[in-house]
Protein backbone atom coordinates (compact mmCIF):
# COMPACT_ATOMS: atom_id res chain seq x y z
CA UNK A 1 0.00 0.00 0.00
CA UNK A 2 2.95 2.31 0.30
CA UNK A 3 3.16 3.11 -3.58
CA UNK A 4 -1.06 4.09 -3.62
CA UNK A 5 -1.09 7.26 -4.89
CA UNK A 6 -5.10 7.90 -6.62
CA UNK A 7 -7.45 9.91 -6.45
CA UNK A 8 -11.09 8.67 -8.13
CA UNK A 9 -14.58 10.55 -8.13
CA UNK A 10 -17.34 8.44 -7.16
CA UNK A 11 -21.13 8.77 -8.51
CA UNK A 12 -23.40 6.91 -5.69
CA UNK A 13 -27.42 6.45 -6.97
CA UNK A 14 -29.66 4.62 -5.08
CA UNK A 15 -33.21 3.05 -5.51
CA UNK A 16 -34.48 2.03 -2.06
CA UNK A 17 -38.20 3.39 -2.14
CA UNK A 18 -39.76 3.15 -5.23
CA UNK A 19 -38.28 5.96 -6.46
CA UNK A 20 -34.93 7.21 -7.20
CA UNK A 21 -33.50 8.48 -3.94
CA UNK A 22 -30.76 11.44 -4.31
CA UNK A 23 -27.49 11.19 -5.79
CA UNK A 24 -24.19 11.31 -3.73
CA UNK A 25 -20.32 12.10 -5.57
CA UNK A 26 -17.15 11.33 -3.61
CA UNK A 27 -13.81 12.03 -3.60
CA UNK A 28 -11.59 9.68 -2.29
CA UNK A 29 -7.49 10.53 -2.09
CA UNK A 30 -4.94 7.94 -1.16
CA UNK A 31 -1.48 8.52 -0.37
CA UNK A 32 0.56 5.32 0.88
CA UNK A 33 -1.53 4.33 3.71
CA UNK A 34 -3.44 7.79 4.12
CA UNK A 35 -6.69 8.36 2.81
CA UNK A 36 -9.19 11.61 2.42
CA UNK A 37 -13.19 11.50 1.29
CA UNK A 38 -14.96 14.37 0.45
CA UNK A 39 -19.14 14.00 0.01
CA UNK A 40 -20.28 17.64 -1.13
CA UNK A 41 -24.05 16.34 -1.75
CA UNK A 42 -24.35 17.21 2.17
CA UNK A 43 -24.87 14.01 3.54
CA UNK A 44 -23.17 13.06 6.84
CA UNK A 45 -20.21 10.15 7.81
CA UNK A 46 -23.15 8.06 8.98
CA UNK A 47 -24.82 7.57 5.77
CA UNK A 48 -21.51 7.61 3.48
CA UNK A 49 -20.21 4.99 5.43
CA UNK A 50 -23.71 3.24 5.12
CA UNK A 51 -23.61 2.93 1.63
CA UNK A 52 -20.32 0.53 2.62
CA UNK A 53 -21.34 -1.37 5.49
CA UNK A 54 -25.18 -1.97 5.84
CA UNK A 55 -25.65 -5.72 5.91
CA UNK A 56 -27.78 -5.45 2.89
CA UNK A 57 -25.36 -3.47 0.98
CA UNK A 58 -28.45 -1.13 0.13
CA UNK A 59 -27.68 2.05 2.33
CA UNK A 60 -30.08 3.08 4.39
CA UNK A 61 -33.06 1.81 3.74
CA UNK A 62 -36.28 4.11 4.99
CA UNK A 63 -38.72 2.12 6.28
CA UNK A 64 -41.53 4.75 8.00
CA UNK A 65 -43.02 7.69 6.17
CA UNK A 66 -40.70 10.00 8.47
CA UNK A 67 -37.82 7.84 6.48
CA UNK A 68 -39.30 8.61 3.78
CA UNK A 69 -39.44 11.98 3.26
CA UNK A 70 -36.44 12.50 5.43
CA UNK A 71 -34.28 10.98 2.50
CA UNK A 72 -35.38 13.98 0.51
CA UNK A 73 -34.79 16.60 2.41
CA UNK A 74 -32.58 19.40 0.25
CA UNK A 75 -29.25 18.81 2.54
CA UNK A 76 -26.38 21.03 1.79
CA UNK A 77 -22.57 20.92 2.91
CA UNK A 78 -19.71 19.07 2.84
CA UNK A 79 -18.32 15.70 4.97
CA UNK A 80 -14.42 15.04 4.84
CA UNK A 81 -12.77 12.59 6.58
CA UNK A 82 -9.04 11.93 7.05
CA UNK A 83 -7.23 8.55 8.46
CA UNK A 84 -4.47 6.26 7.92
CA UNK A 85 -3.73 2.65 8.09
CA UNK A 86 -2.16 2.00 11.62
CA UNK A 87 -2.88 4.36 12.95
CA UNK A 88 -5.44 5.14 15.65
CA UNK A 89 -8.30 7.46 15.15
CA UNK A 90 -9.26 9.38 11.61
CA UNK A 91 -10.96 12.55 11.80
CA UNK A 92 -14.44 13.67 10.50
CA UNK A 93 -15.77 16.89 9.82
CA UNK A 94 -19.72 17.05 9.05
CA UNK A 95 -21.37 19.06 6.61
CA UNK A 96 -23.06 21.31 9.44
CA UNK A 97 -19.01 21.82 10.46
CA UNK A 98 -18.94 19.38 13.38
CA UNK A 99 -15.49 18.04 13.53
CA UNK A 100 -15.14 14.04 15.59
CA UNK A 101 -12.61 11.49 15.50
CA UNK A 102 -14.05 8.05 15.39
CA UNK A 103 -11.40 4.77 15.11
CA UNK A 104 -9.76 3.90 11.67
CA UNK A 105 -11.61 1.11 11.19
CA UNK A 106 -14.99 2.65 11.34
CA UNK A 107 -13.92 5.50 8.70
CA UNK A 108 -11.52 3.09 6.33
CA UNK A 109 -14.35 1.25 5.07
CA UNK A 110 -15.22 4.54 2.95
CA UNK A 111 -12.29 4.81 1.36
CA UNK A 112 -11.27 1.18 0.94
CA UNK A 113 -14.51 0.55 -1.18
CA UNK A 114 -12.38 1.17 -4.44
CA UNK A 115 -9.95 -1.67 -3.75
CA UNK A 116 -11.23 -5.30 -4.05
CA UNK A 117 -11.30 -7.50 -0.21
CA UNK A 118 -12.28 -10.88 0.13
CA UNK A 119 -12.39 -11.93 -3.65
CA UNK A 120 -9.78 -14.40 -3.28
CA UNK A 121 -11.95 -17.52 -3.48
CA UNK A 122 -14.47 -15.90 -6.30
CA UNK A 123 -14.39 -17.21 -9.84
CA UNK A 124 -14.91 -14.43 -12.14
CA UNK A 125 -18.25 -14.26 -13.51
CA UNK A 126 -17.19 -12.34 -16.97
CA UNK A 127 -15.10 -9.75 -18.51
CA UNK A 128 -16.45 -5.87 -19.60
CA UNK A 129 -14.86 -2.70 -20.51
CA UNK A 130 -15.90 0.07 -18.16
CA UNK A 131 -14.02 3.27 -17.48
CA UNK A 132 -11.88 2.44 -20.63
CA UNK A 133 -10.56 -0.36 -18.52
CA UNK A 134 -10.72 -3.78 -19.02
CA UNK A 135 -12.67 -5.25 -15.70
CA UNK A 136 -12.88 -8.66 -14.35
CA UNK A 137 -16.65 -9.08 -13.30
CA UNK A 138 -17.24 -11.31 -10.01
CA UNK A 139 -20.89 -11.67 -8.59
CA UNK A 140 -21.13 -13.05 -5.41
CA UNK A 141 -24.34 -12.44 -2.70
CA UNK A 142 -24.93 -11.32 0.67
CA UNK A 143 -28.10 -13.18 2.59
CA UNK A 144 -29.10 -12.78 5.71
CA UNK A 145 -32.61 -11.39 8.15
CA UNK A 146 -34.06 -8.28 7.69
CA UNK A 147 -37.37 -6.86 10.05
CA UNK A 148 -37.80 -10.63 10.24
CA UNK A 149 -37.95 -12.00 6.32
CA UNK A 150 -35.17 -12.93 4.77
CA UNK A 151 -32.96 -11.05 2.50
CA UNK A 152 -30.78 -12.00 -0.68
CA UNK A 153 -28.61 -9.11 -2.72
CA UNK A 154 -26.79 -9.76 -5.30
CA UNK A 155 -23.56 -8.07 -5.95
CA UNK A 156 -22.18 -7.13 -9.25
CA UNK A 157 -18.29 -5.78 -8.51
CA UNK A 158 -16.04 -4.89 -11.81
CA UNK A 159 -12.41 -4.83 -11.17
CA UNK A 160 -9.78 -3.09 -13.16
CA UNK A 161 -6.11 -4.07 -11.78
CA UNK A 162 -6.20 -3.09 -8.19
CA UNK A 163 -9.32 -1.18 -8.51
CA UNK A 164 -13.07 -1.58 -7.88
CA UNK A 165 -14.83 0.23 -10.46
CA UNK A 166 -18.07 -0.77 -10.28
CA UNK A 167 -20.33 -1.90 -7.16
CA UNK A 168 -23.85 -2.88 -8.28
CA UNK A 169 -26.10 -3.81 -5.63
CA UNK A 170 -29.52 -5.60 -5.92
CA UNK A 171 -32.12 -6.81 -3.99
CA UNK A 172 -33.19 -10.11 -5.52
CA UNK A 173 -36.56 -9.60 -3.73
CA UNK A 174 -37.82 -6.43 -4.98
CA UNK A 175 -36.74 -3.02 -6.80
CA UNK A 176 -33.94 -1.88 -4.01
CA UNK A 177 -30.55 -0.78 -5.98
CA UNK A 178 -27.80 0.73 -4.85
CA UNK A 179 -24.75 1.96 -7.94
CA UNK A 180 -21.42 2.96 -6.55
CA UNK A 181 -19.17 3.78 -9.89
CA UNK A 182 -15.63 5.36 -10.57
CA UNK A 183 -16.20 8.11 -13.08
CA UNK A 184 -12.85 9.04 -12.87
CA UNK A 185 -9.59 7.62 -11.88
CA UNK A 186 -6.10 9.36 -11.32
CA UNK A 187 -2.87 7.77 -10.31
CA UNK A 188 -0.09 9.51 -9.41
CA UNK A 189 -1.46 12.83 -8.73
CA UNK A 190 -2.20 13.02 -4.89
CA UNK A 191 -0.06 15.42 -2.89
CA UNK A 192 0.22 15.42 1.11
CA UNK A 193 -1.89 18.32 0.86
CA UNK A 194 -5.20 16.00 0.13
CA UNK A 195 -4.40 13.83 2.51
CA UNK A 196 -4.07 15.92 5.45
CA UNK A 197 -6.83 17.39 8.22
CA UNK B 1 -19.82 0.01 38.93
CA UNK B 2 -19.83 3.70 38.56
CA UNK B 3 -17.35 6.50 38.45
CA UNK B 4 -17.60 10.04 39.75
CA UNK B 5 -15.39 12.32 38.13
CA UNK B 6 -13.63 9.65 36.56
CA UNK B 7 -12.89 7.86 39.63
CA UNK B 8 -13.98 3.98 40.07
CA UNK B 9 -15.91 4.27 43.36
CA UNK B 10 -14.82 1.40 46.06
CA UNK B 11 -16.65 -0.05 48.62
CA UNK B 12 -15.27 1.51 51.46
CA UNK B 13 -16.15 5.12 49.76
CA UNK B 14 -17.21 7.20 52.15
CA UNK B 15 -19.84 8.68 50.22
CA UNK B 16 -21.98 6.05 49.73
CA UNK B 17 -25.43 5.50 50.84
CA UNK B 18 -28.37 3.38 50.62
CA UNK B 19 -28.95 4.27 47.22
CA UNK B 20 -25.20 4.18 45.33
CA UNK B 21 -23.79 1.09 47.56
CA UNK B 22 -25.14 -1.65 45.55
CA UNK B 23 -23.85 -0.19 42.44
CA UNK B 24 -20.51 -0.52 43.07
CA UNK B 25 -20.23 -4.07 42.12
CA UNK B 26 -22.84 -4.75 39.53
CA UNK B 27 -22.43 -4.70 35.82
CA UNK B 28 -23.59 -1.34 34.48
CA UNK B 29 -21.30 1.06 33.47
CA UNK B 30 -22.10 4.42 34.92
CA UNK B 31 -19.99 7.79 34.99
CA UNK B 32 -21.07 10.88 36.97
CA UNK B 33 -19.75 14.16 37.79
CA UNK B 34 -20.28 14.48 40.86
CA UNK B 35 -22.01 12.67 43.80
CA UNK B 36 -25.14 14.28 43.84
CA UNK B 37 -25.72 13.84 40.21
CA UNK B 38 -24.88 10.12 41.41
CA UNK B 39 -26.98 9.82 44.10
CA UNK B 40 -29.64 11.79 42.33
CA UNK B 41 -29.43 8.80 38.99
CA UNK B 42 -29.84 6.00 41.96
CA UNK B 43 -32.64 7.60 43.30
CA UNK B 44 -34.11 8.27 39.91
CA UNK B 45 -34.83 11.80 39.88
CA UNK B 46 -32.54 12.79 36.76
CA UNK B 47 -33.53 12.80 33.32
CA UNK B 48 -30.44 13.05 31.16
CA UNK B 49 -28.04 10.29 31.92
CA UNK B 50 -28.27 6.63 31.95
CA UNK B 51 -27.69 3.12 29.72
CA UNK B 52 -29.23 2.21 26.26
CA UNK B 53 -31.21 -0.61 27.20
CA UNK B 54 -30.99 -2.47 23.75
CA UNK B 55 -30.90 -4.48 22.18
CA UNK B 56 -28.61 -2.14 20.36
CA UNK B 57 -25.77 -0.89 21.78
CA UNK B 58 -26.56 -2.23 24.72
CA UNK B 59 -25.65 -0.81 27.94
CA UNK B 60 -23.75 2.15 26.80
CA UNK B 61 -23.52 4.80 28.78
CA UNK B 62 -25.14 8.05 27.69
CA UNK B 63 -25.09 11.42 29.03
CA UNK B 64 -27.51 14.33 27.05
CA UNK B 65 -27.44 17.96 28.60
CA UNK B 66 -28.86 18.21 31.89
CA UNK B 67 -30.72 21.67 31.05
CA UNK B 68 -32.03 22.58 27.50
CA UNK B 69 -33.78 20.69 24.75
CA UNK B 70 -32.44 17.58 23.45
CA UNK B 71 -32.73 16.65 19.82
CA UNK B 72 -32.28 13.36 19.10
CA UNK B 73 -31.63 11.62 16.19
CA UNK B 74 -32.10 7.79 15.74
CA UNK B 75 -32.64 5.13 12.75
CA UNK B 76 -35.22 3.11 13.30
CA UNK B 77 -33.59 -0.18 13.35
CA UNK B 78 -30.68 0.73 15.75
CA UNK B 79 -30.45 3.15 19.15
CA UNK B 80 -34.17 3.99 18.72
CA UNK B 81 -35.84 7.31 20.49
CA UNK B 82 -37.83 4.79 22.59
CA UNK B 83 -34.86 3.11 23.86
CA UNK B 84 -33.06 6.44 24.71
CA UNK B 85 -36.10 7.31 26.20
CA UNK B 86 -35.92 4.46 28.70
CA UNK B 87 -32.97 4.97 29.13
CA UNK B 88 -32.45 8.51 30.76
CA UNK B 89 -35.99 8.49 32.67
CA UNK B 90 -37.28 11.52 29.96
CA UNK B 91 -40.94 11.38 31.28
CA UNK B 92 -43.64 13.06 29.67
CA UNK B 93 -40.95 15.72 28.56
CA UNK B 94 -40.88 15.10 24.88
CA UNK B 95 -42.20 15.78 21.61
CA UNK B 96 -41.56 12.88 18.43
CA UNK B 97 -41.80 13.15 15.00
CA UNK B 98 -44.03 9.66 14.96
CA UNK B 99 -47.02 11.52 16.69
CA UNK B 100 -49.04 14.32 15.08
CA UNK B 101 -48.92 17.94 16.25
CA UNK B 102 -52.63 18.43 15.30
CA UNK B 103 -55.36 18.56 17.35
CA UNK B 104 -57.53 16.08 15.34
CA UNK B 105 -61.37 16.92 16.06
CA UNK B 106 -62.52 14.65 18.30
CA UNK B 107 -65.19 12.03 17.22
CA UNK B 108 -63.57 12.43 13.32
CA UNK B 109 -62.55 9.58 11.27
CA UNK B 110 -59.43 11.18 11.01
CA UNK B 111 -58.63 10.43 14.41
CA UNK B 112 -60.08 6.90 15.07
CA UNK B 113 -57.87 6.08 11.73
CA UNK B 114 -54.90 7.89 13.23
CA UNK B 115 -55.09 6.32 17.02
CA UNK B 116 -55.74 2.28 15.58
CA UNK B 117 -52.38 3.51 13.54
CA UNK B 118 -50.65 4.40 16.40
CA UNK B 119 -51.83 2.69 19.12
CA UNK B 120 -49.34 0.96 20.06
CA UNK B 121 -46.65 4.00 20.34
CA UNK B 122 -49.17 5.91 22.16
CA UNK B 123 -49.65 3.57 24.78
CA UNK B 124 -45.52 2.79 24.84
CA UNK B 125 -44.99 6.42 25.51
CA UNK B 126 -47.78 7.08 27.62
CA UNK B 127 -49.81 9.04 26.22
CA UNK B 128 -52.80 6.98 24.34
CA UNK B 129 -55.22 8.59 27.29
CA UNK B 130 -53.10 11.72 27.81
CA UNK B 131 -54.92 15.66 27.73
CA UNK B 132 -53.61 17.70 24.67
CA UNK B 133 -52.20 14.72 22.84
CA UNK B 134 -50.80 16.98 20.18
CA UNK B 135 -48.24 18.40 22.58
CA UNK B 136 -46.15 15.51 22.13
CA UNK B 137 -46.19 15.45 17.85
CA UNK B 138 -43.69 17.68 16.19
CA UNK B 139 -45.20 16.92 12.93
CA UNK B 140 -48.43 17.65 11.27
CA UNK B 141 -49.93 14.81 9.92
CA UNK B 142 -51.34 16.23 6.64
CA UNK B 143 -48.33 16.72 4.71
CA UNK B 144 -47.30 13.10 5.67
CA UNK B 145 -50.80 11.75 4.23
CA UNK B 146 -50.26 13.93 1.34
CA UNK B 147 -47.07 12.20 0.77
CA UNK B 148 -48.23 8.97 0.99
CA UNK B 149 -51.01 9.62 -1.48
CA UNK B 150 -48.44 10.62 -4.04
CA UNK B 151 -46.27 8.30 -3.49
CA UNK B 152 -48.99 5.41 -4.02
CA UNK B 153 -49.90 7.03 -7.13
CA UNK B 154 -46.66 6.29 -9.00
CA UNK B 155 -47.30 2.21 -8.20
CA UNK B 156 -51.00 2.72 -9.18
CA UNK B 157 -50.91 4.69 -12.58
CA UNK B 158 -48.41 1.87 -14.02
CA UNK B 159 -45.37 4.02 -13.34
CA UNK B 160 -44.03 1.26 -10.63
CA UNK B 161 -45.25 -1.85 -10.37
CA UNK B 162 -48.13 -2.57 -7.38
CA UNK B 163 -46.05 -5.83 -6.76
CA UNK B 164 -43.38 -3.07 -5.17
CA UNK B 165 -45.58 -2.41 -2.19
CA UNK B 166 -45.45 -5.64 -1.14
CA UNK B 167 -43.15 -6.62 1.94
CA UNK B 168 -41.04 -9.00 -0.29
CA UNK B 169 -39.93 -6.03 -2.38
CA UNK B 170 -39.48 -3.58 0.26
CA UNK B 171 -40.55 -1.39 2.97
CA UNK B 172 -42.62 1.29 1.50
CA UNK B 173 -45.47 -0.34 1.13
CA UNK B 174 -45.95 -0.42 4.58
CA UNK B 175 -46.18 3.66 5.16
CA UNK B 176 -47.95 3.92 2.01
CA UNK B 177 -50.42 1.76 3.76
CA UNK B 178 -50.97 3.62 7.22
CA UNK B 179 -51.31 6.89 5.15
CA UNK B 180 -53.91 5.75 3.27
CA UNK B 181 -55.83 4.50 5.98
CA UNK B 182 -55.84 7.66 7.94
CA UNK B 183 -56.46 9.54 4.33
CA UNK B 184 -59.60 7.33 4.17
CA UNK B 185 -60.85 8.48 7.38
CA UNK B 186 -60.13 12.42 6.42
CA UNK B 187 -61.61 11.74 2.98
CA UNK B 188 -64.54 10.20 5.04
CA UNK B 189 -64.52 13.40 7.46
CA UNK B 190 -64.78 15.71 4.27
CA UNK B 191 -67.74 13.60 2.62
CA UNK B 192 -69.69 14.32 6.02
CA UNK B 193 -68.71 18.35 5.95
CA UNK B 194 -69.40 18.07 2.28
CA UNK B 195 -72.83 16.24 3.30
CA UNK B 196 -73.67 18.90 6.10
CA UNK B 197 -73.27 21.48 3.72
CA UNK B 198 -75.38 20.19 1.12
CA UNK B 199 -78.42 19.52 3.37
CA UNK B 200 -77.98 22.88 4.63
CA UNK B 201 -78.07 24.24 1.20
CA UNK B 202 -74.65 26.13 1.56
CA UNK B 203 -72.26 26.04 -1.51
CA UNK B 204 -69.64 23.53 -1.53
CA UNK B 205 -65.72 24.24 -2.35
CA UNK B 206 -65.01 22.36 -5.41
CA UNK B 207 -61.66 20.51 -4.05
CA UNK B 208 -64.04 19.57 -1.07
CA UNK B 209 -66.87 18.25 -3.62
CA UNK B 210 -64.40 16.06 -5.88
CA UNK B 211 -63.48 14.38 -2.43
CA UNK B 212 -66.87 13.72 -1.62
CA UNK B 213 -67.91 12.53 -5.02
CA UNK B 214 -64.87 9.80 -4.54
CA UNK B 215 -66.18 8.60 -1.19
CA UNK B 216 -69.63 8.43 -2.03
CA UNK B 217 -68.73 6.57 -5.73
CA UNK B 218 -66.54 4.15 -3.81
CA UNK B 219 -67.13 3.58 -0.39
CA UNK B 220 -68.85 0.26 -0.71
CA UNK B 221 -65.63 -1.20 -2.05
CA UNK B 222 -63.03 0.74 -0.74
CA UNK B 223 -64.15 1.12 2.96
CA UNK B 224 -64.47 -2.84 3.41
CA UNK B 225 -60.80 -2.54 1.83
CA UNK B 226 -58.88 -0.31 3.86
CA UNK B 227 -60.89 -0.46 7.07
CA UNK B 228 -59.84 -4.26 7.01
CA UNK B 229 -56.49 -3.41 6.40
CA UNK B 230 -54.15 -4.74 9.19
CA UNK B 231 -51.80 -2.42 11.18
CA UNK B 232 -48.53 -2.27 10.02
CA UNK B 233 -49.00 -4.68 6.74
CA UNK B 234 -47.82 -3.75 3.31
CA UNK B 235 -50.78 -2.62 1.26
CA UNK B 236 -49.12 -4.46 -1.66
CA UNK B 237 -49.59 -7.66 -0.19
CA UNK B 238 -53.57 -7.49 -0.61
CA UNK B 239 -53.63 -4.85 -3.08
CA UNK B 240 -52.11 -7.56 -5.67
CA UNK B 241 -55.02 -10.43 -4.48
CA UNK B 242 -57.26 -10.87 -7.81
CA UNK B 243 -60.27 -10.14 -5.62
CA UNK B 244 -58.51 -6.42 -4.74
CA UNK B 245 -57.35 -5.61 -8.44
CA UNK B 246 -60.51 -3.41 -8.74
CA UNK B 247 -59.67 -1.19 -6.10
CA UNK B 248 -56.23 0.40 -7.55
CA UNK B 249 -58.44 2.63 -10.30
CA UNK B 250 -60.66 3.46 -6.73
CA UNK B 251 -57.55 4.50 -4.95
CA UNK B 252 -56.05 6.30 -7.83
CA UNK B 253 -59.13 8.38 -8.11
CA UNK B 254 -59.32 8.99 -4.07
CA UNK B 255 -55.86 9.86 -3.88
CA UNK B 256 -55.99 12.29 -7.45
CA UNK B 257 -58.89 13.94 -5.51
CA UNK B 258 -57.42 14.34 -2.07
CA UNK B 259 -53.75 15.19 -3.07
CA UNK B 260 -55.06 18.79 -4.44
CA UNK B 261 -57.21 19.63 -1.90
CA UNK B 262 -54.42 18.92 0.89
CA UNK B 263 -51.94 21.05 -1.45
CA UNK B 264 -54.67 24.23 -1.49
CA UNK B 265 -55.24 23.61 2.24
CA UNK B 266 -51.01 23.60 2.73
CA UNK B 267 -51.01 26.80 1.03
CA UNK B 268 -53.96 28.27 3.37
CA UNK B 269 -52.17 26.94 6.44
CA UNK B 270 -48.36 27.98 5.63
CA UNK B 271 -47.39 31.14 4.43
CA UNK B 272 -43.77 29.41 3.67
CA UNK B 273 -45.57 27.48 0.83
CA UNK B 274 -46.61 30.44 -1.44
CA UNK B 275 -44.98 30.13 -4.64
CA UNK B 276 -44.32 26.18 -4.40
CA UNK B 277 -44.92 24.71 -7.28
CA UNK B 278 -46.95 20.61 -6.95
CA UNK B 279 -47.90 19.82 -10.36
CA UNK B 280 -46.09 16.64 -10.76
CA UNK B 281 -45.10 13.71 -8.82
CA UNK B 282 -41.36 15.13 -7.81
CA UNK B 283 -42.97 18.95 -7.30
CA UNK B 284 -45.43 17.29 -4.81
CA UNK B 285 -42.85 15.23 -3.14
CA UNK B 286 -41.09 18.73 -2.53
CA UNK B 287 -43.89 20.45 -2.04
CA UNK B 288 -45.34 18.20 1.10
CA UNK B 289 -41.82 17.88 2.50
CA UNK B 290 -41.63 21.58 2.54
CA UNK B 291 -45.04 21.90 4.15
CA UNK B 292 -43.56 19.53 6.95
CA UNK B 293 -40.41 21.28 7.61
CA UNK B 294 -42.15 24.87 7.75
CA UNK B 295 -44.82 22.94 10.47
CA UNK B 296 -41.92 21.33 12.21
CA UNK B 297 -39.93 24.17 13.13
CA UNK B 298 -42.61 25.82 14.49
CA UNK B 299 -43.74 22.63 16.46
CA UNK B 300 -39.89 22.38 17.71
CA UNK B 301 -39.35 25.91 18.81
CA UNK B 302 -43.18 26.06 20.61
CA UNK B 303 -41.90 23.36 22.77
CA UNK B 304 -38.56 24.49 23.14
CA UNK B 305 -40.44 27.74 24.87
CA UNK B 306 -42.66 25.34 26.67
CA UNK B 307 -39.23 23.58 28.39
CA UNK B 308 -40.23 20.27 26.97
CA UNK B 309 -36.60 18.00 27.60
CA UNK B 310 -36.45 15.87 24.22
CA UNK B 311 -37.58 15.92 20.38
CA UNK B 312 -37.13 12.91 19.02
CA UNK B 313 -36.46 12.66 14.81
CA UNK B 314 -34.73 10.89 12.17
CA UNK B 315 -31.34 11.40 12.12
CA UNK B 316 -31.20 12.89 8.81
CA UNK B 317 -34.08 15.40 10.20
CA UNK B 318 -31.56 16.09 12.69
CA UNK B 319 -29.08 17.20 10.10
CA UNK B 320 -31.39 19.27 7.85
CA UNK B 321 -32.16 21.60 11.14
CA UNK B 322 -28.19 21.44 11.85
CA UNK B 323 -27.49 22.48 8.51
CA UNK B 324 -30.25 25.01 8.14
CA UNK B 325 -29.72 27.25 11.39
CA UNK B 326 -32.83 25.15 12.73
CA UNK B 327 -32.09 24.24 15.54
CA UNK B 328 -33.74 25.43 18.34
CA UNK B 329 -31.95 28.32 20.99
CA UNK B 330 -29.56 26.97 23.23
CA UNK B 331 -30.85 23.46 22.18
CA UNK B 332 -28.28 20.29 21.55
CA UNK B 333 -28.25 17.65 18.97
CA UNK B 334 -27.49 14.19 19.42
CA UNK B 335 -26.59 11.98 16.14
CA UNK B 336 -27.44 8.70 17.91
CA UNK B 337 -27.08 6.31 14.65
CA UNK B 338 -24.50 3.65 14.62
CA UNK B 339 -21.98 5.27 13.30
CA UNK B 340 -23.04 9.07 13.96
CA UNK B 341 -20.54 10.96 16.42
CA UNK B 342 -22.29 10.90 19.62
CA UNK B 343 -23.34 6.97 19.90
CA UNK B 344 -19.48 6.56 18.90
CA UNK B 345 -18.54 8.91 21.28
CA UNK B 346 -20.54 6.94 23.94
CA UNK B 347 -19.69 3.61 22.99
CA UNK B 348 -16.23 4.23 22.64
CA UNK B 349 -16.18 5.84 26.77
CA UNK B 350 -18.40 3.17 28.08
CA UNK B 351 -15.62 0.51 26.64
CA UNK B 352 -12.87 2.27 28.15
CA UNK B 353 -14.19 2.63 31.18
CA UNK B 354 -15.29 -0.91 30.93
CA UNK B 355 -11.58 -2.02 29.91
CA UNK B 356 -10.21 -0.27 33.05
CA UNK B 357 -12.05 -1.50 35.29
CA UNK B 358 -10.97 -2.87 38.74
Amino acid sequence: MADRNVRARMLVTRNVSGTPGPESKLTLWWLGDRFHVRDEAGRAFHDVATDVVAPRGLGFIPRTIEDLMNVRLPLKGRMDCFGALGVAEGTITEPWGEKWKARTDRISPVAGQLFPAGLESVRPSGHERFLNRDCVEYTTHREGTDGGRQYRSKVRLLVAGPYVLLREVTDEGGPMRLRAEVTALDEGVVTEADVKA
Amino acid sequence: MFWVAGVQIDPGDLNLNGATTPRVRDAPIRAYDTWVEATAHAANTTDYIGNLPGPSSTGTWVRFHDAHMNVLGEDHTEVTFRQMRTAVNMGASFIFERFASDVMPPGSQLLAAYDVENAVELVHFGINAAPNRHLYGSESIYPKIGFGLVLMTEYLNGNNPVAHLCQAAGYTGQPVQRYLKIAWGLARDIADQVNALNLAGNPVPPLEAAVALVVANHTATLNPYITGLVVDAWLGDTLTLPANVARGPELLALANAMIPLLCARGLAQEPGLAGQAHGNFAQRLAFFGLWRDLNFAQSVAAANVRNIRYAGMGALHLQYLQANAGMPANSHGYDMRSVGAHLIGFENATALLRLNAH
